[in-house]
C-alpha cells in the first residue's frame, strides 16, 4: 500500500517489492540501504540502536536528516500495532488518495 | 518476565540519570523550548526532556507529539492505572527506561500507587498488560482468542483506546530509546496538553493518481555494494509467499467491527483526518472510537512533514534524502521484519 501511496504503478510496486524481499538492495544509493537497515534494527531490536548507527545515517543524511529517518522509521510501529491488533481486512486499492473532504 | 520488570523498574526515578545521546540536538532548558513551539501556548509548563530535545529541529511535529503524548496519558475511556499498565507494559517490552519513567510517574500521581506486582495483577488487569506487551513484541503473534476476549472484558472504546496506546508507545520508546533523553529526577513532567497554534495540511485539490516518483530506483554511488540483509528471517520467505498472505488477509474477517461512515462521522472534527480517507479500514476503527487521538496521530506526522519542509542546515545536499520512495521502502521493511501484513 505504501509503494502505491508513493506513486508506483503495479508493475513497478512487484519489482520494487521483489528486490527489497531478496535481501539484495545494493542498486539502491548507500544512504537509503542504511536507512532501510536501520528501520529493520529499530523495529526488531530498538533497544540495540547503536553510537555507530546513528553515524552511518549521520554520514548520509546530515543531522537534522538523521533525526528524521529515526523519527520517520519509530513512526511505523503506531501503524503496524494498530493493523495487527484488529487484523482488518486489506483494502484493494490505494484508500489513501485524498479524496474531497466529506462535508460534516 | 517479571524478574525482568522488576530489575529494570529500579532505573527509574531517583536513580543516576544516563547521558543524552551525543548525536542528539541540544537539550534546550524549558523557557527556550518553548519559544520554538508554534503559538508557545503553554509557556512555563514543564516540557519532558524529549520535547526539549526535538524543539529545535522539529517543533511542529514537538508540539504534535506532545499532544499525542498527553492526550494517551490523560484518556478518559481507561482508568489511570491502566493506562499506565499499558505503558510500562510496552516500555518493558522495549527496554525503555524513559518510556517505564512515564508510567510510573502516570501510576504515582493519577493512583498513588508504587510499581505494580505483575505476578499478582487481578485477571481481569493481567490480560491487558499480557496484550499490550505482546502486541509491543511480537504483534503479529497476537491471537482472535486474545481480543475476543477484551472484548467481552472491556467495550470497543476502551480495546480500541489500549491499542492506541500501545501503538504510540511503540513509536515513543523508539525516539526514547535512539534520543536517550536525561530522566528528570522529579519524574517526568505532566501530560501538556493545551492547544499548539498548528495547522493541518489542507487536502490538495486534485483527486488523480499521485505522481510517481521522479526515478524508481536510484543506482548507488557505490555500484556493487549490497547493505540488504542476509539473514534466513528475511530471505526464507518468497515474494510468491508473502503475496499469498496479503491475499489472505484480504479475504479475513477483521478481530472488531469496522463501524461505518454515518456512525463514525457525527465523532468527528470538521476537518478531522478521516474525513479524507473514508475507506480506509482502520481508520474507521479508530476514528469511530477515539477521534481524538487518531487526529492527534495524523497530526504527527503532518507537521512531521512540515518541519522537513523548511530548511534544514547542515543536511547534505548530495546525500540521500527522505524522499517518498525512501518513506514507503522504510515501512515495506518493517512490515516485513514484523511479519505485518500491512
Amino acid at each position: 500500500m505504501g509503494l502505491a501511496v508513493a506513486g508506483l504503478k503495479e508493475n513497478e510496486i512487484f519489482d520494487r517489492e521483489k528486490m527489497l524481499a531478496s535481501g539484495n538492495w545494493s542498486s539502491l544509493p548507500v544512504g537509503h540501504q542504511m536507512a532501510l537497515r536501520f528501520a529493520r534494527k529499530q523495529a526488531l531490536e530498538p533497544w540495540k540502536v547503536s553510537q555507530a548507527d546513528l553515524e552511518g545515517l549521520e554520514k548520509e543524511f546530515g543531522r537534522e536528516g538523521m533525526w528524521q529517518v529515526v523519527w520517520w522509521s519509530g513512526r511505523c510501529h503506531f501503524m503496524t500495532r494498530v493493523a495487527d491488533a484488529f487484523q482488518l481486512p486489506l483494502e484493494k486499492d490505494n484508500v489513501f488518495q485524498d479524496e474531497p473532504a466529506k462535508k460534516p | 518476565m517479571n524478574l525482568l520488570l522488576t530489575g529494570v523498574l529500579m532505573v527509574t526515578i531517583g536513580q543516576p540519570r544516563p547521558p543524552a545521546q551525543p548525536l542528539a540536538p541540544p537539550l534546550l532548558d524549558n523557557a527556550a523550548a518553548w519559544a520554538l513551539l508554534p503559538g508557545a501556548p503553554g509557556k512555563g509548563k514543564p516540557l519532558p526532556a524529549w520535547a526539549r530535545l526535538l524543539a529545535g529541529p522539529m517543533p511542529h511535529a514537538t508540539a504534535a507529539m506532545l499532544r499525542l503524548d498527553g492526550l494517551t496519558r490523560t484518556a478518559p475511556s481507561l482508568h489511570p492505572r491502566l493506562r499506565a499498565l499499558i505503558r510500562l507494559a510496552v516500555a518493558d517490552a522495549n527496554h525503555s527506561d524513559y518510556g517505564r519513567a512515564i508510567a510510573l510517574t502516570d501510576l504515582r500521581e493519577d493512583t498513588g500507587a508504587g510499581a505494580p506486582d505483575i505476578a499478582t495483577l487481578p485477571p481481569q488487569e493481567k490480560l491487558v498488560w499480557d496484550f499490550a506487551r505482546q502486541l509491543a513484541l511480537e504483534a503479529s503473534r497476537t491471537t482472535d482468542a486474545q481480543v475476543k476476549e477484551l472484548l467481552a472484558t472491556y467495550s470497543e472504546s476502551q480495546v480500541v483506546a489500549m491499542v492506541l496506546l500501545v501503538a504510540h508507545g511503540s513509536f515513543q520508546d523508539r525516539l526514547l530509546l535512539t534520543l536517550r533523553p536525561p530522566i528528570e529526577s522529579e519524574g517526568v513532567p505532566a501530560p501538556v496538553l493545551v492547544a499548539f497554534g498548528i495547522k493541518r495540511t489542507q487536502p490538495t485539490k486534485s483527486t488523480g493518481p499521485p505522481k510517481p516518483p521522479a526515478a524508481v530506483t536510484k543506482p548507488g554511488k557505490e555500484p556493487g555494494k549490497n547493505l540488504g540483509p542476509d539473514d534466513p528471517a528475511w530471505t526464507g520467505q518468497s515474494l510468491a509467499q508473502l503475496q499469498e498472505s496479503l491475499e489472505n488477509q484480504r479475504k479475513r474477517v477483521a478481530r472488531i467491527r469496522i463501524p461505518g461512515w454515518k456512525e463514525v462521522q457525527p465523532h468527528l472534527e470538521i476537518d478531522s483526518w478521516v474525513r479524507r480517507w473514508p475507506k480506509v479500514g482502520w481508520g474507521l476503527v479508530a476514528f469511530g472510537h477515539q477521534a481524538e487521538i487518531a487526529d492527534a496521530w495524523f497530526d504527527c506526522v503532518d507537521q512531521f512533514r512540515v518541519d522537513g519542509r523548511r530548511k534544514r542546515e547542515g543536511a547534505k545536499p548530495e546525500g540521500a534524502r527522505l524522499d517518498p520512495m525512501l518513506s514507503a521502502d522504510m515501512f515495506w521493511v518493517v512490515t516485513r521484519s514484523l511479519n505485518c501484513f500491512y
